[in-house]
């Protein structure tokens, strides 16, 4: 037990908040009404024009809290943090055919980005040719497109994936870039234990949020699954999913649905990749995830604090 | 993962995240105050603790980003990475009242929100049963009446509104020639196709489909039908001949 504060200090704290209610904030009020009834958060909740340690009234900071690298790890998986290692500056980027993108790429990390991620046209997203008649017009225009191996060829030239890590936005058709990028890798002689990066490879916040799914639930579980399966045994290095809360989000859910949906969908995995025979201490440091940030800043920092938490749980 | 699944791991227990601002924060009136935007958005990310962070480009209500606008938006990390100091010190809102309410408020609402999928039997059948699907429904028509009826203010948006648009002229879009690409892009799966080992990728595919009807790991045979040439359409189209493919059901 560490309760942050004791009960006298918690009742002289009170004390003096009920008399700043009582005889301090009326006139101030009176004089200078506030600039609105009621102050909510995005997703609602709302919140008082004043918080003090009578809001944290039985708080155990080593419950709660703790420290960085530890359980609960609400203050951070790494006990160094940023100060050993910054955040891996990853720009989402791709347009047009691997020739435009593999310039982008070398730009971006001429600049001093630190990881790729490689945003696909809808035809790769959804997974068909750019000859097919669906693919009409639509060729390279939200993001690159890989439709063979001869393509993603194009688009790390010059570009050694031993020493870079990407993140491919990438669902129903996360086997078929993987496997593309696995393939590349390989004729560039780079090994297996050192191919770094992410699928996104996550099928139900498909059907929540982002709407490019392309087989039943069921049979979209199952594959993702067998990426995730084949990955922890063959790339150490790889996270072959990101649970995805961002796509939830930008559907117009609130802060607290995406919290809630995205750890609901990591829940929903753990069990398949259980049922499957995995242990779950072989799979589960694998798994990665995918949040948005928008703009209510305390409830943002809240959400990604109280995720952390949660997860451990 | 340590109550529930008994995970031993420390690694097992560690949410790993990476970040994106929001896009739909985004707004194409004033397009210059996305950079602001993102900035606050971006830093909001380094205070929670992100392993990973893209920024957007003030550009993309309009278009993928040009270089012009994408390296803005990397510098924006730079800058708060190598300027602020906020990367000094590890989690350095823990302790604020408010902050750590606030992180309680939003765990005890999301719980709320697992058992509700618990009850359903998880999320899968939750998804099925367009539980989800729903609740994101309502919130998105909630924020947008928001929105109409003032409650919520978007500086450009709903307050603070210029008629000029002459500043959106002067956004120095990307430009590329799609048609081009795309005639590129045409021509090159057809010469794959057509230089490629007809007998190789014949098996390959046929190999593909048999390990998916048999409920195997699909992933060895992809790679090999990806090494012998085949296209995604050709491996999406085994996948979907034997999985089937999903239209979503109406859920009002």
């Amino acid at each position: 037990m560490a309760k942050l504060y004791s009960r006298e200090a918690l009742e002289e704290i009170l004390r003096a908040y009920r008399e700043w209610e009582e005889n301090i904030l009326p006139q101030w009020l009176s004089r200078m009404p506030e600039r609105q009834e009621e102050f909510t958060t995005l997703s609602g909740i709302p919140v008082k024009r004043l918080y003090t340690p009578a809001d944290l009234k039985d708080y155990d900071y080593m419950e709660k809290l703790g420290v960085p690298g530890a359980y609960p790890f609400t203050r951070g998986i790494h006990a160094t943090m940023y100060r050993a290692r910054l955040w891996t500056m990853r720009m989402f980027s791709g347009y047009g055919g691997p020739e435009e993108t593999n310039e982008r790429l070398k730009m971006l990390i001429k600049a001093g980005e630190t990881g790729l991620s490689l945003a696909f046209d809808n035809p790769t997203l959804v997974g068909v040719d750019p000859d097919d008649p669906l693919a009409e017009g639509a060729v390279g225009v939200v993001g690159v497109s890989v439709p063979t191996l001869v393509d993603m060829e194009i688009l790390f030239r010059d570009i050694n994936l031993g020493e870079v890590t990407t993140n491919m936005t990438i669902n129903p058709p996360a086997p078929v870039l993987l496997s593309f990028y696995v393939a590349v890798a390989e004729k560039q002689g780079v090994s297996y234990d050192r191919i770094g990066g992410t699928t996104q490879n996550d099928p139900l916040k498909e059907f929540i949020g982002q709407k490019t799914h392309v087989f039943p639930p069921e049979a979209a579980v199952k594959v993702a699954m067998d990426v995730i399966e084949w990955s922890v045994k063959n790339l150490p290095k790889w996270n072959p999913i990101s649970i995805s809360g961002y796509h939830i989000r930008e559907a117009g859910a609130t802060a607290v649905q995406e919290l809630a949906f995205t750890l609901a969908d990591g829940i929903e995995y753990v069990r398949q990749l259980i049922a499957r025979g995995l242990d779950v201490d072989e799979f589960a440091p694998r798994l990665s995830f995918f949040f948005d940030s928008h703009i209510n800043f305390f409830e943002e920092i809240a959400k990604f604090r109280a995720a952390r938490r949660m997860w451990a749980r | 993962m340590k109550e529930w699944f008994g995970a031993k791991k420390p690694r097992s227990l560690w949410l790993r995240f990476h970040v994106q601002t929001a896009g739909c924060s985004l707004y194409p009136q004033q397009p210059w105050l996305n950079i602001v935007r993102t900035a606050l958005e971006a830093l909001a990310a380094v205070l929670g603790g992100c392993q990973s962070l893209h920024t957007n480009a003030f550009d993309e209500p309009f278009r993928v980003p040009s270089e012009f606008a994408a390296k803005i938006a990397l510098r924006t990390q730079q800058i708060i990475a190598y300027e602020t100091g906020v990367a000094d010190v590890i989690d350095p809102l823990a302790g604020s009242y408010f902050v750590e309410w606030l992180t309680d408020e939003m765990e005890e609402r999301a719980w709320r929100y697992i058992e509700r999928i618990e009850s359903l039997g998880g999320m899968l059948e939750a998804v099925k049963k367009g539980y989800p699907q729903r609740e994101v429904e309502e919130a998105a028509y909630r924020f947008q009446r928001e929105v109409e009826e003032g409650r919520r203010f978007i500086v450009g948006v709903n307050i603070f509104k210029e008629e000029d648009v002459e500043e959106v002229r002067r956004v120095p879009l990307l430009e590329f020639n799609q048609e081009e690409v795309e005639r590129r892009q045409k021509e090159r799966v057809r010469k794959v196709r057509s230089m490629r080992d007809e007998a190789r990728w014949r098996r390959a595919l046929d190999e593909l489909r048999g390990a998916a009807e048999r409920g195997d790991n699909i992933m060895p045979y992809v790679l090999n039908a990806v090494k012998a040439y085949a296209t995604i359409g050709e491996i999406m189209g085994v996948l979907k001949d034997v999985y089937g493919t999903y239209v979503e059901p109406p859920y009002y």
